[in-house]
């Protein structure tokens, strides 16, 4: 054995030991089924793409275009959007006193939450519940028609 | 000796190859590292850059809401400074997203510079709407100061300033909250690089160590092989001169096993002498201040066989050396060298043929001889001894068996020599014997009858018995005055003496002789320019019929009227004329001028009408190529008839080139011309070689006339024998040297008719030959001595 092909050898060794570091590739989610609504925040706002749809099986897609980070809850109320209850400090909603469907506690700005839901006919309102986010406006309707 | 040569000039270059490996692997090494700290450096500077903006992010969420509160305070009437919140709100947000200069600590006047808080867009994002709410907060506090509790729209404005406050809280946190994060990941990054450069270093670390031994190893390999293959002996000693280490080429020089000699004694394979010459240097070495010295020592190492092989050690002390701690000795084996050396010693001081000193040698030996006699108060002889007739040999039976005789006469000469005394070819063929301590004249006599004594015997040279006699020249020292130089030339004349005075004897050197060489000198330079100035005369001698008396014929025998020095005879020139080539043009000259004076006195006087005349050839102007044309030339030039033209050869120049030399002697005989024989009987010709020649006539030497008229002489029977065999060959013969009546009437008894000597006439000057041609025929029975009376 010549001294290059020694040489080749022990490179490719070390290219070995450093593979091994390397993290594992990560694998793709499956994708939910159901209806998709696009939802956008931006700072203090909460924009739906539709402002009904039917009633079960719906995707919601929660597009955060705003700088901050944002949550994002759904309940079930016929109270308007911007009557909301508010907790003891006056700054955010007081969840416990409405019917909670579902939420996204972190949606980082720039990304994409998806929050499949069952829903049953009714009206729903999105907010953002950091404080001062709802009173800022950071809310939407959301009607729910029964199915056909 | 060959193998160990290549194996050196084959490993230099692998060992700097080795060099350059190490280098590069250090060199790239060097690198690997520098790039790994340099990475660690920058990294835990940017992350200590990452911990002050993360802290200063941090305390922007505490500002905004003392703000808040010191504005609400205010419009209660407590004293606050919400602008001084304001302000730094304001600096410390456009710090972070631009870089600049903040409070160290909340509250303090010390200031900290801080870069931008990242790069990141997300980052610069979530700070540029921090700043956005930050100045929207300001607004709103701005309108809650103008107002008191109470007012009107108060409460309104409050509730705004409360929600923009947790606004700023919310996105202030968010920021923290994100370039914490972005930290951690780049510190797990830095950690994973970290991780990935210590390996990295590591595996660098030990390639560069794997390499290095390996490298290692080879040099080890290679001094092996050196040390194994060399046929230089390496040997390491202890202190008390026992073998520690042997390579294995001592087998080759001393033919034990290299194992066998370990734990011997180095000293016992030396002899003594060398053995305790050695110890001395060893421990000179030891001794020595420089603890680097070497020292070099020749000496021989007794082989198993009992033979010895000369070497030669450098010795090294390497006794401090903690990798050899003992005395190394690098052997080379130098027999063939010293071989070589004594062998050119040898031929630097000595004649390669015979075997004899030479002439350095002899020089320096009388050197000595002389410096020594001058000490003493004794006296050195030096003797220059020549062969007589060597050139003829040589010339004749060629170098080799001129060599032989060379040989043989060196051989006879050590013979006669003592052990003490110098005996030296000096060049050719004369050889030098120095006596030392009280030479005399009469041990110097003694010594020179010997070495002629010696020579009277014949030698024998490829199966022919040869008469090689000796000329000897003798010089003795006079105590503190002599020199090498004077004592060699002295000897040298004093041989010239003895050769002119008729060789095969001795003369010792008399101050007059140096005069006569001198004149010697004096004729090789004057002799070029004689024949162009026509110094030359041709005299004549009559060859006379001893019936009549009259004069058959003249042998003309050439004289030379030098300008100072008077005439001179042929023995004083003729033999330097040969020496230089002179006689060629000078001997055609003389022919030249013979023929035309015999045409003219042919002519002049009637009893001369039919005279012939002889005229000597030398040796060298037989060995001329075109000497028949030249003779031809001549004759017809001056009209003679050939057959009136005698020319005279000696036995040694017939005895050269044989063949050829028959040759031209027949041309000659074509032409019409007579051959004779000079000196007849004294040269080594034996009758049957007379045979092969086209000879006419026999010139008896001059030597059996001067003893033919003696009591007890066989030379009557000598030259009766000569003549009876030159009848039977049918050849004349012409007696020569007859100077008196007896020798004439022997002569006459013996057969002999015709003869020339001063009995009948000296060589005359041709004017003074009219007066003989007529005093013949006057009176021709009238052969008195008074005609030759004068010498």
């Amino acid at each position: 054995m010549d001294r290059d092909a020694r040489n080749r050898i022990r490179l490719s060794l070390a290219i070995g030991v450093f593979a091994l570091l390397l993290p594992a590739a990560c694998s793709a989610a499956p994708q939910p089924k159901g209806q998709v609504v696009d939802i956008t925040l931006s700072d203090f706002h909460i924009d739906s793409a539709t402002a009904s749809v039917a009633g079960g099986d719906v995707v919601l897609q929660v597009h955060n275009g705003a700088p901050a980070t944002h949550e994002f809850v759904v309940v079930r109320t016929n109270l308007p959007a911007d009557g909301l209850p508010l907790g003891p400090d006056g700054l955010s909603v007081n969840e416990d006193w409405l019917d909670g469907v579902g939420e996204l506690n972190e949606v980082p700005a720039g990304t994409v939450g998806t929050l499949p839901l069952q829903l049953a006919p009714g009206r729903y309102v999105f907010f953002c519940n950091l404080d001062g986010h709802y009173l800022g406006g950071m809310h939407a309707v959301l009607e729910v028609s029964p199915d056909g | 000796m060959v193998k160990g040569a290549a194996g050196r000039r084959l490993l230099a270059p692998g060992a700097l190859h080795l060099d350059r490996r190490i280098g590069r692997t250090l060199a790239v090494y060097l690198v690997v590292i520098t790039v790994i700290v340099g990475y660690n450096a920058r990294a835990i500077a940017d992350q200590r850059g990452s911990a002050l903006s993360v802290n200063v992010a941090a305390r922007q969420r505490a500002l905004a809401e003392r703000y808040e509160k010191d504005v609400i305070l205010t419009t209660q009437g407590i004293q606050a400074d919400p602008g001084e919140d304001a302000q730094q709100l304001l600096a410390n947000a456009d710090a972070l997203l631009h870089g600049g200069d903040v409070q160290a600590v909340q509250g303090a006047d010390e200031e900290i510079h801080i870069r931008p808080a990242s790069h990141d867009p997300i980052v610069v994002a979530k700070l540029t709407e921090e700043s956005r709410l930050i100045e929207e907060l300001i607004a709103a506090g701005d309108d809650l100061y103008a107002m008191r509790t109470g007012q009107p729209g108060y409460q309104e404005q409050l509730r705004n300033l409360r929600i923009v406050g947790a606004q700023v809280t919310s996105i202030s946190n968010d920021a923290v909250g994100q370039m914490t994060r972005e930290t951690e990941s780049a510190l797990a990054r830095l950690v994973a690089v970290v991780i990935m450069l210590g390996v990295l270093g590591a595996i660098a670390a030990l390639a560069m160590a794997w390499f290095l031994r390996r490298t290692a190893a080879q040099r080890a390999a290679q001094f092996r092989s050196l040390v194994h293959n060399a046929s230089d002996l390496i040997t390491v000693l202890d202190e008390t001169g026992m073998i520690r280490y042997q390579s294995p080429s001592a087998e080759q020089l001393v033919g034990v096993r290299s194992e066998e000699l370990i734990g011997t004694s180095y000293l016992g394979l030396l002899d003594e002498n060398d053995g305790s010459r050695l110890l001395s240097i060893l421990a000179d070495l030891a001794t020595s201040a420089d603890p680097t010295a070497s020292a070099t020592a020749e000496y021989r190492l007794r082989h198993e066989d009992g033979s010895w092989r000369s070497v030669e050690s450098i010795v090294s002390d390497q006794v401090s050396d903690p990798t050899v701690k003992g005395l190394v000795l690098n052997t080379r084996d130098v027999t063939d060298r010293k071989l070589l050396q004594e062998e050119l010693a040898h031929q630097a001081f000595h004649d390669p043929l015979t075997g004899l000193s030479n002439r350095a040698v002899f020089r320096d030996r009388v050197d000595h001889a002389l410096a020594r006699a001058a000490r003493i108060g004794s006296r050195s002889a030096v003797f220059l001894l020549d062969l007589d007739g060597f050139k003829t040999v040589n010339d004749s039976l060629g170098h080799d068996a001129g060599d032989q005789l060379l040989v043989a006469a060196a051989q006879r000469l050590q013979f006669q020599g003592r052990s003490s005394d110098t005996i030296a070819r000096i060049g050719g063929d004369e050889f030098g014997i120095l006596l030392e301590d009280d030479a005399d004249e009469t041990s110097a006599r003694a010594m020179a009858d010997r070495l002629l004594a010696a020579f009277s015997v014949p030698f024998e040279v490829r199966g022919r018995e040869l008469f090689v006699r000796a000329t000897i020249g003798i010089a003795l020292s006079v105590a503190g005055e002599s020199n090498t130089d004077e004592m060699i030339r002295n000897a040298d004349t004093a041989m010239y003496a003895a050769k002119a005075a008729g060789k095969a004897r001795y003369e010792f050197f008399r101050p007059f002789m140096h005069a006569r060489a001198l004149e010697r000198f004096e004729v090789q330079a004057d002799l070029e320019q004689a024949l162009i100035r026509h110094e030359f005369v041709v005299h004549y001698q009559p060859i006379v019929d001893f019936e009549s008396g009259r004069a058959l014929g003249v042998e003309a025998l050439v004289r030379w009227n030098h300008p100072t020095r008077g005439l001179l005879g042929p023995l004083e020139f003729i033999h330097i004329a040969e020496d230089t080539g002179v006689i060629v043009p000078l001997g055609l000259w003389v022919l030249g001028e013979a023929c035309r004076q015999t045409v003219a006195w042919r002519a002049e006087y009637p009893e001369a009408s039919d005279l012939r005349v002889s005229v000597n050839l030398s040796t060298r102007q037989l060995l001329e190529p075109d000497l028949v044309p030249r003779v031809r030339q001549i004759l017809e030039a001056s009209e003679l008839e050939p057959a009136a033209l005698t020319l005279e050869l000696t036995e040694g120049s017939l005895m050269q080139k044989i063949e050829e030399t028959v040759t031209k002697l027949r041309a000659l005989k074509e032409l019409g011309v007579r051959l004779a024989i000079d000196d007849f009987g004294t040269g080594s010709s034996s009758l049957g070689y007379l045979q092969r020649f086209p000879i006419d006539i026999l010139k008896i030497d001059r030597s059996f006339v001067d003893g033919i008229a003696a009591l007890d002489s066989e030379d009557p029977a000598l030259v009766r024998a000569i003549v009876e065999m030159a009848k039977t060959l049918r050849l004349e013969t012409v007696a020569e040297g007859i100077e008196e009546t007896e020798q004439l009437d022997e002569l006459r008894s013996a057969g002999c008719r015709t003869g020339q000597g001063y009995l009948f006439a000296r060589p005359l000057h041709p004017d003074a030959m009219g007066a003989f041609f007529n005093k013949v025929a006057d009176e021709p029975l009238a052969m008195t001595r008074s005609d030759a009376t004068a010498p």
